[in-house]
């Protein structure tokens, strides 16, 4: 004999225990939240591309040092500036930014120069290359030409830096970083002081913008920190750079 | 009369059940559409994320007409491709090719020079201490994309022994400060590679390596570029190389000599 059951009677649809609906609901639910999430990136992506003054903006005033940024309409990447003043001679400034045995201070490495460029008096040029590791993210491969030029009235030298990406062929071991154009301005004032500041204008390959734009802010601020503790070891106190004419207040 | 009423009660019914069942129906058409949303962005991300990992590092070729080659390469992780196009010939001497570098009349008609261009600007003028100058080349493209500003380096540079004579075109976006109109191309490196060769030609080779910037679809350029560089190096140059004032040109920072003569 048979013995009949609550659920004699009705559809098969609705026979179906509560859990063995849970997988087509939370598939739903998953869905929904996940439509919901691409559409809140999606805008908030377009708000921030479409969003900025195309101005300077103070972004950081501390410990002498203040942070600017600028956001342009279109670009996701904001350009950052920071200025601080340090004693230091050009010297020691330019013995870290173009030497490349000075690589080992900024934690790149693999540096070399790839071609030297003849220059007239005042002015430097040379195509270089190096690497440079951020934990998570692909090894970050520098081909840039370096220059710099330096007025001959108050001594401001000016050091650029662009990304060159097909001066040598893509290396597989690393992302060939494409967009940058970052400059220092060093301007001599009395008492050995520099006036220091350092624009940067670049994209990490493989970072998302909104982390390449935190990098970028945080590490102005900190290079620009550390610069007067770096300009104090020996090597950058005694340095010596060929063609780079010191300020004299006489 | 009552079958009147017969005959619309039913009608009723329909229009009252269609009218509960719309809210079901259109609750199920924009189930569909959601799920067809995200299929089709799914698949454009998947597709994207595929491209940008392929590729071989290599220099293939892909035309090879009218004495023109045009080769790409196509680097994992990088979504561009480079593309590079070699041609020679005896018509053009290093000067011919050269002067229309230093020459501020492009300013007047670009759009002979690039596709698009509708203003030309010399920032910088050419210094032949520095072997470079600045310039702004600002090109229209298709609705609802913006004109592209291309703010570009231009560095000359010849070897001593090969003769070979290189221009190199690197962007500097920070040069001027960002104008509203336009988006300023952050990427370019694009490089012009002159090489006197022993008997008597000259072999011309670019590499265009650049992005487009903003929205503009880069599959577009990745498709259209080699073909425009084939007809640039093989129709639109020289056409315009050969007139009279490049012709005659002599750059006298320029030395013609065929590689290895002894100076």
């Amino acid at each position: 004999m048979k013995t009949l059951t609550l659920a004699d009677g009705i559809p098969a649809t609705q026979k179906r225990p509560w859990k063995s609906r849970l997988p087509k609901r939370l598939l739903k639910i998953l869905m929904v939240v996940t439509l919901a999430l691409t559409a809140l990136l999606l805008v908030s992506h377009l708000a921030w591309n479409r969003s900025g003054s195309n101005q300077w903006e103070l972004a950081m005033d501390e410990d002498g040092i203040k942070v600017w940024t600028l956001k342009a309409p279109g670009s996701n990447l904001v350009k950052v500036k920071g200025q601080t003043r340090i004693k230091s001679q050009l010297a020691g400034m330019v013995k870290l930014l173009e030497d490349l045995d000075s690589c080992v201070d900024a934690e790149c490495y693999d540096a070399k120069v790839l071609q030297t460029i003849e220059t007239p008096p005042g002015r430097y040029a040379a195509y270089v290359r190096f690497k440079y590791d951020i934990p998570g993210f692909p090894t970050q491969d520098f081909v840039l030409l370096q220059e710099h030029v330096q007025d001959p009235r108050d001594k401001r030298l000016e050091i650029n830096l662009l990304a060159a990406p097909s001066r040598i062929p893509a290396d597989e071991c690393c992302a060939r970083v494409t967009h940058l154009h970052n400059s220092w301005t060093l301007k001599p004032l009395d008492n050995g002081v520099l006036d220091v500041e350092f624009m940067q204008d670049t994209d990490m390959v493989g970072m998302p913008y909104f982390l390449v734009n935190f990098a970028l802010r945080a590490g102005t601020f900190e290079v620009l920190k550390q610069l007067q503790s770096l300009m104090d070891m020996e090597k950058y106190r005694t340095a010596k750079a060929a063609g780079i004419h010191e300020w004299s207040s006489n | 009369m009552e079958a009147q009423v017969a005959n619309m009660a039913p009608r009723a019914g329909v229009s009252d059940a269609r009218a509960q069942a719309s809210p079901g129906r259109w609750g199920r058409r924009l189930k569909r559409a959601l799920i067809g949303v995200s299929a089709v962005v799914s698949a454009l991300y998947a597709a994207e994320w595929a491209w940008i990992q392929s590729g071989s590092n290599q220099w293939e070729l892909q035309q090879d007409e009218r004495g023109a080659q045009i080769y790409t390469m196509k680097s994992p992780g990088s979504a561009m491709v480079k593309i590079r196009g070699v041609v020679q010939s005896k018509e053009f001497s290093l000067s011919n090719h050269l002067a229309p570098f230093l020459d501020a009349s492009i300013q007047d008609d670009c759009a002979k020079w690039v596709e698009g261009c509708i203003r030309y600007q010399v920032i910088k003028p050419f210094d032949p201490r520095t072997q470079s100058n600045v310039t702004m080349w600002t090109v229209a493209v298709f609705p609802p994309f913006m004109p592209r500003e291309f703010l570009l380096q231009g560095t000359l540079s010849q070897d001593p022994l090969t003769k070979v004579v290189t221009l190199e075109n690197i962007a500097v976006p920070n040069k001027l400060p960002q104008n509203d109109c336009c988006v300023r191309l952050t990427h370019v490196h694009n490089v012009w590679r002159y090489e006197p060769m022993a008997d008597g030609t000259i072999k011309v080779e670019f590499l265009s390596d650049l992005d487009m910037g903003g929205s503009f679809p880069k599959i577009l350029l990745n498709l259209g570029a080699p073909g425009e560089i084939h007809k640039m190096l093989t129709v639109d140059n020289p056409k315009q190389l050969r007139q009279e004032k490049y012709r005659k040109a002599s750059l006298d920072f320029i030395d013609e000599g065929r590689p290895g003569a002894v100076q």
